[in-house]
C-alpha cells in the first residue's frame, strides 16, 4: 500500500517535473558555462571555444545545432586569423538559419574589405 | 503503517503542488496583439543596461540570455559576436544602444526584433546567519520595423540557502552560518539569472508564443490572447 502510494506520487511529481523541463529544441552543450568562464577570465578563451566546438559537433549529429553558435565560433576563428574557417562557419549559420543572412553577409564582406578590427590587428 | 502512509502522501502532495506552481504560474492577462501583428522570427540581444553597482553583471548575464529565448523557437543572433561588432562600430555603451531606435538596429543587422534587458538588481546581502541573493530584470522586445514595443516582462528572484535542522541547536547555528558565508562568498547569481530568463521567455500566457523553430508555431494562440 505504502509502496503503491509512494510510486504514484513520485510518478505524478516526476511527470510535472518533466512537463516543465521540456526537452531542448537545440543542442547547447556547455555553451553557457563556457561563455561565463570566458567572461570571468579572459585567459579562458580556449574553454569557450571547446564548449562551442563540442556543442556544434553534437548538434550537427542530431540536426539540432543551436542558433548563433556557428557564428560565435566563426568569430573566434576570425579573431585568431583563420579567415577561411571563419567564413565557412558564417556560411553554415546562414544555411541553417536564413534569419542571419544579412548579418553573415555583412560580416563576410567586412572580412573581404579587411575592415573588422581583428583583421586590422592581424595585418 | 497508516501514519507513514499519510506522511508520505502529504510530502508527495506538497512536492507536487510546489512543482505545479513553479511551472504553471497563473498568467496575468497580457495583450499579444502587437506581437502577433508582426510575428518576429529573429531576436537581436543588445548589451544589457546595468542599474546596479556590480560592473561585471552585464558580461555574466550575456551568457544566459540566448538559450531560453532560442528554445522558444526564435533565431537569436550570436550574443557575444554582436557585442564585439557593436564595440567595433562604436556602440559599446549600453545606454547609447538602448536609446537607439530599434528600427535603426534593424537596418544594421537585419533583425525582426530587438531585446533590451535592464539589470535592476544583482546583489547579495549577508546577515551572519543568512544570506539573501537578489536579481531583478526588465525585458522589452521591440520591433525592428516600427520600433514599437512587442512584448514586455519583469522578473525578480530571491535565493536564500536553507539549512535543515539536525536536532542539535548549536550544530544548526554553526551550519547555518557556514551556509550563509558560502553563499556570500559565491552568490548563486547564475542559476537565479537562468531561472529568471527561462521564466520570462517560457511562462505560458506571459512569455513568448512559440516561434518558427517550434512545432507548435502558430498553434498556441489560446494561451497568448490578443
Amino acid at each position: 500500500m505504502r509502496t503503491t502510494n509512494l510510486s504514484i506520487i513520485l510518478a505524478l511529481a516526476g511527470g510535472l517535473l518533466t512537463s516543465c523541463a521540456a526537452p531542448s529544441r537545440f543542442e547547447w552543450g556547455n555553451y553557457e558555462a563556457g561563455l561565463y568562464t570566458y567572461a570571468k577570465r579572459p585567459d579562458q578563451k580556449a574553454t569557450y571555444r571547446r564548449a562551442l566546438e563540442e556543442a556544434i559537433r553534437k548538434g550537427r549529429a542530431t540536426n539540432r545545432v543551436a542558433p548563433g553558435l556557428l557564428a560565435e565560433l566563426g568569430y573566434l576563428q576570425l579573431e585568431d586569423g583563420n579567415i577561411p574557417g571563419a567564413i565557412a562557419l558564417f556560411e553554415e549559420e546562414k544555411v541553417l538559419f536564413p534569419e542571419s543572412k544579412n548579418l553573415m553577409n555583412d560580416v563576410i564582406s567586412r572580412i573581404s574589405a579587411g575592415s573588422t578590427t581583428s583583421i586590422e590587428k592581424k595585418s | 503503517m497508516t501514519r507513514v502512509n499519510t506522511n508520505v502522501s502529504l510530502i508527495g502532495i506538497i512536492l507536487a503542488v510546489s512543482l505545479l506552481s513553479a511551472c504553471a504560474t497563473a498568467p496575468s492577462p497580457k495583450s499579444y496583439s502587437a506581437f502577433n501583428s508582426e510575428r518576429p522570427r529573429s531576436i537581436l540581444v543588445v548589451p544589457t543596461l546595468n542599474n546596479t553597482g556590480n560592473i561585471q553583471a552585464p558580461e555574466f548575464f550575456l551568457s544566459t540570455i540566448s538559450r531560453p529565448f532560442a528554445e522558444r523557437g526564435y533565431y537569436v543572433f550570436p550574443a557575444y559576436m554582436l557585442k564585439r561588432l557593436l564595440e567595433e562600430d562604436g556602440l559599446s555603451d549600453a545606454g547609447l544602444v538602448h536609446a537607439t531606435d530599434a528600427s535603426r538596429l534593424g537596418g544594421l543587422f537585419g533583425c525582426d526584433s530587438v531585446l533590451f534587458v535592464t539589470i535592476q538588481r544583482w546583489d547579495s546581502k549577508y546577515l551572519v546567519l543568512s544570506t539573501t541573493t537578489n536579481v531583478a530584470f526588465d525585458y522589452t522586445l521591440k520591433s525592428c520595423k516600427t520600433g514599437n514595443t512587442l512584448w514586455q516582462d519583469k522578473q525578480e528572484l530571491v535565493y536564500s540557502p536553507q539549512q535543515n535542522s539536525s536536532g542539535n541547536p548549536l550544530a544548526d547555528l554553526i551550519a547555518q552560518a557556514i551556509v550563509a558565508a558560502l553563499e556570500k562568498g559565491a552568490p548563486n547569481y547564475m542559476p537565479l539569472t537562468m531561472q529568471a530568463n527561462a521564466a520570462a521567455a517560457g511562462t505560458l500566457g506571459k512569455g513568448l508564443p512559440a516561434g518558427p523553430y517550434l512545432s507548435t508555431y502558430q498553434q498556441d494562440g489560446a494561451a497568448f490572447p490578443q
